[in-house]
């Protein structure tokens, strides 16, 4: 190995090992520049803390009707109870997890899927490229809730399956803007270097490419995330996402409270409220962070 | 560049056919045990094999489908009636195009001119509320917006919206009392996309050397925006508008079943309901094609409206 091919692999080391503080340090500066943005984090550290301990923490059992029917919010239930007397907080607190389970379980799928495709695409392109680019048009075409729909009939909806049915579909739409993201890094320099360097491919790309590809990355999955969570409630207030009254989701909660919006509005209120809040956390989020990890953004706007 | 486009659509459109077909065959273990339960007798599972082609190869069986698809035969229900799923899709493909159609018109409407007017305004008041608003549109669910609408307005006022549907050619004062509500909230989403979308693009054009020119020149305002900007910034708004018709077409299903229209999007929900999946990949087709058409119908229309674009690209 070459004296600058040392060099480069200490410079690479050296990256990762000052990792932690940089790390820390970023996050007070996107606080400060980003306010909304740090706003929105917190509400997703929130809903994600929530929906770890939420069950444990809800006053009441979600599926057990205790209470009397469409009771207004009061002291003893907090958001009120819906048609069947139960507790609407402890049903907020419990579709926290469903809709947190959902939403990183199918990005995670949808990250390395359409990293891989993406990285492939992008880094090879040419044949390669057009025929996978002609797949993920295809998919494309398809709206998410019609192909969401049309699985959930071959596999149920279970949990387990929307997680992997969403993840699948997202990573069409997100495959395409890695794609995008590798396709301008490897015309830089410094892959140049490296390749010169006798850096191999599999290495290049980890190591390389794909570094440099973090930032849109991030942001997709980010905005893919609130994506997620979205086309699960909608399944659900259509009536054939998951249906287990022991596990309430808040799409299910909206559909269910929509039946009776004419009676008590205010039940439609809380589901809606938390997929919105959610939903709108995660947009931000994600808006916040491209400004921020964009070097092409971070000057004035 | 129309005739690129049209052969781009054209692949797009036999990869859609080739997935929507895969869907049911991709099912691990034994189809018919899937789709119609434990319960089904061994004659039921006979008839659906024969029924979905399951017992020929798989090329004959795609080159089959696609020569019924080809005749706008889509196969026929898996329920008791047997029903033609092509002639049921017919039948309620008036209210989902006009839903679809109308949508697309608002959000054009609201969208664009909502964006440049914040472009122009760039910082000010106007600018902050105008973004807000945008960014709500794309946060908050157009289902919950409907469902609390909805459930004010039967409250309040005892409104509920008209059920059922008259032809437009019979009644279309009924369709537009139909039509407007849930199309103007399924609009919302794109709207705002559209307009995110057509202030950053007008702010950046509006940076260009050219028109600091067209304002050196005293050109009035009005000309300068619409002429030497719009026109310029509207491209990539072109490309966001493609982008957002899954979302569209996809909102329909959630827009008619709320307001209780017939159309396609109805029809596909009570199949997924009643597990009918021959009627369900027949809906899923015809909503993948509605996308791609109307992608390539706003593209061609661009080219004809942007001079760089009308030659051979």
């Amino acid at each position: 190995m070459s004296v600058a091919g040392d060099q480069l692999f200490a410079a690479e080391r050296r990256a990762g090992a000052s990792r932690p503080s940089r790390a820390w340090r970023g996050l007070r500066r996107f606080a400060r520049r980003q306010p909304l943005g740090a706003v929105c984090l917190v509400v997703v550290v929130v809903l994600i803390i929530l929906a770890i301990v939420g069950p444990s923490i809800a006053p009441y059992d979600p599926a057990s009707s205790d209470f009397d029917r469409l009771q207004r919010p009061n002291g003893t239930n907090w958001f009120g109870t819906d048609e069947l007397g139960r507790d609407t907080f402890s049903r907020i607190l419990n579709g926290a997890r469903v809709s947190v389970a959902v939403g990183f379980g199918a990005t995670s799928i949808t990250l390395v899927i359409a990293t891989t495709i993406g990285t492939i695409s992008g880094y090879y392109r040419g044949w390669v490229d057009t025929i996978i680019q002609r797949f993920v048009d295809g998919v494309m075409a398809f709206p998410t809730l019609v192909l969401l729909m049309s699985l959930v009939v071959i596999t149920g909806a279970g949990l387990k399956q929307l997680i992997i049915i969403l993840g699948l579909i997202g990573s069409a739409s997100s495959s395409r803007i890695v794609r995008s993201a590798v396709l301008g890094v490897r015309e830089n320099a410094y892959i140049e270097a490296a390749r010169s360097l006798g850096v191999g491919t599999p290495r290049l790309l980890l190591r390389h490419v794909l570094p440099n590809c973090f930032a849109p990355i991030m942001v997709s999955a980010t905005v893919g995330l609130g994506g997620v969570i979205l086309a699960e409630a909608a399944l659900s207030f259509l009536g054939v996402g998951i249906n287990d009254p022991n596990h309430p989701t808040w799409g299910q909660m909206l559909n269910r409270a929509r039946k009776f919006a004419n009676v008590e509005p205010i039940q439609a209120l809380w589901p809606g409220m938390a997929i919105a809040i959610t939903v709108f956390s995660f947009n931000m989020l994600g808006d916040a962070l491209r400004d921020t990890l964009d070097p092409r953004l971070r000057g004035g706007r | 560049m129309v005739a690129r486009r049209a052969l781009l659509s054209l692949i797009t459109v036999w990869v859609v056919t080739l997935i929507a077909f895969s869907l049911v065959r991709l099912i691990p273990g034994d189809v018919t045990l899937t789709l119609l339960g434990e319960s089904r007798t061994e004659e039921q599972a006979a008839d659906l094999r024969e029924r979905l082609g399951l017992n020929r190869s798989f090329v004959e069986q795609y080159v089959r489908w696609m020569g019924d698809l080809a005749r706008g035969d889509f196969g026929t229900s898996l329920l008791p009636n047997r029903a033609k799923v092509g002639g049921q899709i017919a039948e309620r493909l008036e209210p989902t195009l006009l839903l679809m159609f109308t949508a697309l018109l608002f959000s054009v409407c609201t969208g664009i001119p909502i964006g440049v007017i914040a472009a122009i305004r760039q910082g000010t008041a106007l600018d902050f509320v105008l973004r807000s608003f945008s960014i709500l549109g794309l946060s908050i669910p157009g289902f919950y917006i409907a469902t609390q609408l909805l459930g004010v307005l039967a409250k309040q006022w005892g409104w509920i919206p008209p059920i059922g549907w008259v032809g437009i050619g019979e009644d279309p004062l009924g369709v537009i009392q139909r039509i407007w509500m849930p199309a103007l909230i399924l609009s919302l989403g794109t709207s705002a996309q559209l307009m995110r979308m057509s202030r950053a693009m007008m702010l950046e054009v509006l940076r260009q050397d050219y028109i600091r020119t067209a304002w050196a020149k005293g050109l009035h305002e009005r000309k300068v925006i619409l002429r030497h900007a719009l026109r310029n910034a509207l491209l990539p708004v072109v490309t966001v508008l493609g982008l957002s018709m899954a979302f569209l077409v996809g909102g329909t299903v959630i827009f008619e079943t709320l307001f209780g229209l017939p159309g396609i999007g109805t029809y596909m929900v009570n199949s997924v309901i009643a597990r009918d999946y021959v009627a369900v990949q027949g809906a899923t087709v015809v909503f993948a094609l509605a996308v791609v058409l109307i992608n390539l119908f706003v593209d061609v229309s661009y080219t004809f409206l942007d001079p760089r674009l009308r030659g051979n690209r």
